[in-house]
């Protein structure tokens, strides 16, 4: 049966609000443990001076020019000057997956929400990107406040399907964006690890400084099942396999493992950082390794 | 290799279990939505092959498990190679004593005596945990077999207390019987060990269907058993025996002697120069004569006696010789009733009122003369001449023998009784004549071979006066006629006239006959004499305890010139004599078979005894059985004389029985080498002459032994196999 448009509309608002009040709870938790530092000055760049007028702001007066040659100049800030960050986030199939509660792709929704607004109260320009097995969603980086209604409203209607085809959308992303910025990407990515290899080298081509944070359900690395299971693929509907899990385990487990290796490997061969986060565990661990990156820009 | 226990084979079908619960587990998936299928693909991809083989290499172990568990269940066993025994492996054994009637032959020692030692000397080579049945020639394969021991001093004085007894071997039989039971038992060896003299008179090795069907038993056993063969008592024993003694008359009557043939035999391989038969009659000697048998030679004495009051009366002959390991068989029995008279009923169908008009009349004067020159002259049969219209108001139970004279039918009743009559003892005589009716005759007497004809009648004028034969008219005027030809069947009745007896009844000229069926092929039925065309002449058939006569042609001159001969009168009287010889119930009889006394209500309120030849005498309990009361008794092991009496009776009331054993134990002929070859090649039979090599077949070799355990162990180690690659692989 169809919604009525009010009601959808309302869940929606809902949806975004609620991701909203996560973001925000995340991320000021975060920050008051940080003692609020985070905020200084990192989202603006210097461009030049140019003399005081009335009506310029008394705070952005270049005090010590002011000092050596007795002129008021103020700073002049230029928007291009400011971090332009790329958030994408992986919405095909196997981010569906929940092993206990939360679905990898619920957590890296959340997660992008949060660095979403952590970013743009740092006057950060935040753009975003949702895919699967093509580009589907794709906002271009601005910083204001409006924008992050926009991002969190993006957000919250996404919801995951398809195959991932992550390789060759890092690829055209790696081609998309022009300017040298902050690409961080969220997703399992599970894809063949040598084309994702190629993809990340063609982002660490382009210069950009890219963040990869690993979404993963922990029994997804540990495969703890202890019967006969029918796995049944949530990319593709119909592939089915029929598999004693305990006689696999071991061949899962080393299968994964080598995996992780050469994708940690490939990361830190292009000084990518790359963060396994586990829906098990608290958001921060993602906005710690996004600041802990942003300082070294 | 053998399976102790192949009846659980059925476990093996637990190898199927592990398989079965693989398919059940395939059906009982629990789906589960994944994400990280890449890796199970790809895993999939590099080790499906190593997955599949491992999955297989478990199913293989546990179904190895079972197998293994299974398999000890049912107790393989390798049993040694050469046949004999291995110290590893029980012994089940069957132990055959040949106790029949030559096993007594032997003066110093004998044959059973033999038998017994080697019997037990056999029992001494098995050991703890080995068993034996125990089977005798004269019971085996007669009801349940006795149960296997295991108690082996018990065997040893069952071996003791057994006695040979006076019955023949049926040697196939016992074997047949030994080697089932042998299938029955469970230990690994199968050993049947047959203890007998070889004599080759219960072997019937010319039998060869029974003893095609004894081979393809043992070549079907489960285990084949080892079957040993061996001898005891003497190559060929000196024995003389009596073994025959017959009275010539089938009807003995006080008005004329009778005379007894005794054979006398000598089945051993020395002359038996010094040989005196003696002749009793009811245990009083009356004749002794000498004879003298050279080897293989039998001799035929005569002894006539009269007997002087009717009853029963026990006759015997007794041998006495020095050259005789087997006493046993010299003396025979022979119980007489002896009749004061015999009653015939002649039912005439062509009533006339002149003399000698028709059949009867001359049936009454050929059955029972008169001498005009001495009137209180008589013989044993009293005849009673009745109109065929009368027979169904007669009472034939009075009577031993009916004749039908030229009757031209008889209404359904009638022949019932006629039937009744003939089942339970009495004879019947057929003489047709011009008034028969072909068509009743075969519908209500012939039956198609059911009824009381022996055989159909094919022609028989009855509307015309001309012969149903004509017998051809030659060129000459003389008339050709046909004439009683041979005795194509041996018949007490005709022994008389046999030509080497003096008697020539081919002189008789016969005009006419009733032309036959052919005999339907039944045991039961057979012609005696034949006309000189090949034509039946007289066919008999036997029916319940009594006979039937067919004369084919009329015994009176319209048929033929019978009556005008002198061979008429005893022919008629030997014909009656035969049908009238039963004697129900029977009182010579074989050792083994039931005695039977009947007698009326009246004369079984007083209690029966019998007296036995070994033993106090024994009260018979009485059984109704209609009108009548039968005393039985079973137990006739012990060859000799009975004697059945009402307590304190006279000796007219008493009767004579005799138990004779078989006297073809008597022949002391062994089998021949190649006998024993061909067993040794159809039933894989070992022969064993003597103890020792029958020591040496038995003795104890190396090799067999029972997998049981190592299958357990393997079992075991199957199951640690199956924990550890599941610990590795998991």
């Amino acid at each position: 049966m169809t919604q009525p448009a009010e009601i959808t509309e309302h869940a929606a608002l809902e949806r975004v609000s609620k991701l909203r009040l996560i973001a925000r709870t995340v991320v000021e938790s975060f920050v008051s443990g940080q003692h609020r530092s985070v905020y200084k000055g990192f989202s603006v760049e210097f461009a030049q001076h140019r003399e005081y007028s009335r009506g310029d702001e008394l705070r952005h007066i270049d005090w010590k020019v002011f000092g050596k040659s007795d002129k008021l100049f103020v700073k002049q800030y230029e928007e291009e000057t400011n971090l332009r960050a790329h958030l994408c986030l992986d919405a095909s199939g196997s981010m569906r997956y929940a092993g206990h509660g939360e679905s990898k792709f619920e957590y890296a929704r959340k997660v992008a929400a949060a660095l979403a607004y952590l970013m743009i109260g740092q006057s950060d320009s935040v753009g975003f990107v949702a895919f699967d097995d093509a580009l589907r969603q794709q906002i271009p980086p601005r910083g204001t406040s409006g924008h992050l209604s926009t991002l969190l409203k993006t957000l919250a209607e996404i919801e995951p399907d398809r195959e991932t085809n992550l390789a060759p959308l890092l690829h055209e992303l790696a081609g998309r964006i022009r300017r040298r910025g902050l690409v961080i990407v969220l997703s399992d990515f599970f894809a063949p690890v040598e084309d994702l290899i190629k993809a990340l080298a063609h982002l660490h081509h382009k210069r950009h400084e890219v963040i990869l944070f690993q979404i993963l359900d922990p029994r997804e690395i540990d495969f703890p099942f202890e019967e006969m299971h029918e796995f049944r693929c949530m990319e593709r509907p119909g592939v089915r396999l029929r598999l004693d899990a305990p006689r696999v385990a071991k061949l899962y487990r080393e299968r994964f493992q080598r995996f992780q290796e050469r994708l940690r490997e490939a990361c830190h061969r292009h000084r990518f950082d790359h963060t396994v986060l586990t829906t098990n565990q608290p958001y921060d661990a993602a906005l710690a390794q996004y600041l802990s990156r942003r300082q070294g820009i | 290799m053998v399976f102790l226990n192949w009846i659980l084979i059925g476990g093996l079908a637990a190898v199927a279990a592990p398989v079965i619960i693989h398919l059940l587990q395939r059906n009982r998936v629990t789906p589960l939505d994944w994400g990280a299928m890449m890796f199970l693909e790809e895993l999939l991809a590099e080790r499906a092959r190593q997955i599949k083989l491992r999955e297989l290499l478990l199913l293989l172990v546990r179904a190895s498990i079972l197998a293994c568990l299974a398999l000890a269940l049912m107790r393989p066993t390798i049993l040694a190679s050469s046949g004999a025994r291995a110290p590893d492996v029980h012994t089940s054994a069957v132990l055959l004593l040949d106790d029949s009637f030559s096993m007594n032959a032997g003066r110093a020692r004998t044959a059973w005596q033999e038998a017994r030692e080697r019997a037990i000397r056999y029992v001494d080579t098995l050991r703890k945990g080995d068993d034996v049945t125990l089977l005798f020639t004269s019971a085996a394969g007669k009801g349940a077999p006795p149960a296997a021991l295991f108690d082996l001093e018990r065997v040893r004085e069952l071996i003791r207390e057994a006695r040979p007894r006076h019955e023949s071997a049926d040697v196939a039989r016992a074997l047949d019987a030994a080697v089932k039971q042998l299938e029955t038992r469970h230990n690994p060896r199968r050993e049947l060990l047959f203890v007998t003299d070889l004599q080759a008179a219960g072997w019937e090795l010319d039998d060869g269907a029974r003893w095609s069907y004894l081979a393809g038993l043992v070549r079907s056993s489960r285990i084949a058993p080892q079957i040993l063969l061996t001898s005891v008592g003497q190559e060929r024993p000196s024995n003389v025996a009596l073994t025959g003694l017959t009275p010539s008359r089938s009807v003995v009557d006080p008005y004329a002697a009778v005379t007894f043939h005794v054979t006398a035999a000598n089945e051993g391989p020395e002359k038996a120069g010094d040989a005196a038969v003696t002749f009793f009659v009811n245990g009083a000697p009356k004749a002794t004569r000498n004879v003298e048998l050279a080897p293989g030679a039998r001799e035929v004495l005569a002894f006539t006696y009269q007997f002087e009051r009717p009853g029963s009366h026990l006759v015997s002959c007794r041998l006495r010789s020095g050259a005789d390991e087997l006493p046993d068989d010299n003396e025979l029995l022979h119980s007489v009733v002896v009749l004061d008279r015999l009653p015939v009923l002649l039912v005439d169908g062509d009533r006339r009122t002149q003399p000698l008009a028709s059949e009867a009349d001359f049936l009454r004067e050929a059955l029972s003369p008169r001498d005009a020159d001495d009137p209180t002259w008589r013989t044993v049969i009293e005849t009673t001449a009745i109109d065929s219209t009368e027979l169904k108001y007669a009472d034939l139970s009075k009577y031993r023998v009916v004749v039908l004279a030229n009757v031209a039918a008889l209404p359904g009743a009638t022949v019932g009784d006629l039937e009744r009559f003939v089942v339970a003892g009495g004879g019947l005589l057929l003489a047709p004549g011009d008034r028969v009716q072909l068509g009743a005759y075969n519908r209500d007497l012939y039956r198609n071979g059911a009824g009381l004809l022996p055989v159909s009648l094919d022609k028989l004028g009855l509307s015309e006066p001309t012969p149903l034969v004509k017998v051809a008219r030659g060129p000459e005027p003389a008339p050709a006629y046909l004439h009683l030809g041979g005795i194509v069947s041996n018949a007490p009745a005709l022994e008389l006239f046999r030509p080497e007896r003096g008697q020539d009844w081919t002189q008789a000229r016969i005009r006419q006959y009733v032309a036959t069926g052919a005999p339907s092929g039944q045991d039961d039925v057979r012609v005696l004499a034949s006309y000189s065309n090949g034509a039946a002449a007289l066919v008999q058939k036997n029916l319940g305890e009594g006979k039937v006569y067919l004369l084919t042609t009329a015994v009176d001159t319209g048929w033929s010139d019978l009556p005008v001969h002198p061979f008429y009168v005893p022919l008629m009287q030997c014909l009656v004599f035969d049908l009238a010889s039963a004697v129900i119930p029977p009182r010579n009889l074989r050792v083994g078979q039931a005695l039977s006394y009947v007698t009326g209500a009246e004369a079984a309120r007083h209690p029966h005894l019998l007296y036995r030849p070994q033993g106090d005498p024994l009260e018979l309990a009485p059984r109704r059985q209609g009108a009548l009361t039968v005393y039985t008794h079973d137990d006739t092991a012990a060859p000799g004389s009975y004697l059945v009496a009402p307590e304190g009776a006279g000796a007219d009331e008493r009767v004579h029985y005799t138990v004779t054993a078989d006297r073809a134990e008597s022949v002391m002929v062994r089998l021949e080498p190649g006998d024993l070859r061909r067993l040794e090649r159809d039933l894989g039979a070992h022969y064993a002459p003597d103890w020792d090599s029958l020591g040496r077949l038995i003795g104890l070799d190396g090799g067999g032994y029972e997998l049981s355990a190592w299958l357990i162990l393997a079992a075991a180690g199957f199951c640690f196999l199956e924990t550890w690659l599941l610990r590795r692989w998991s």
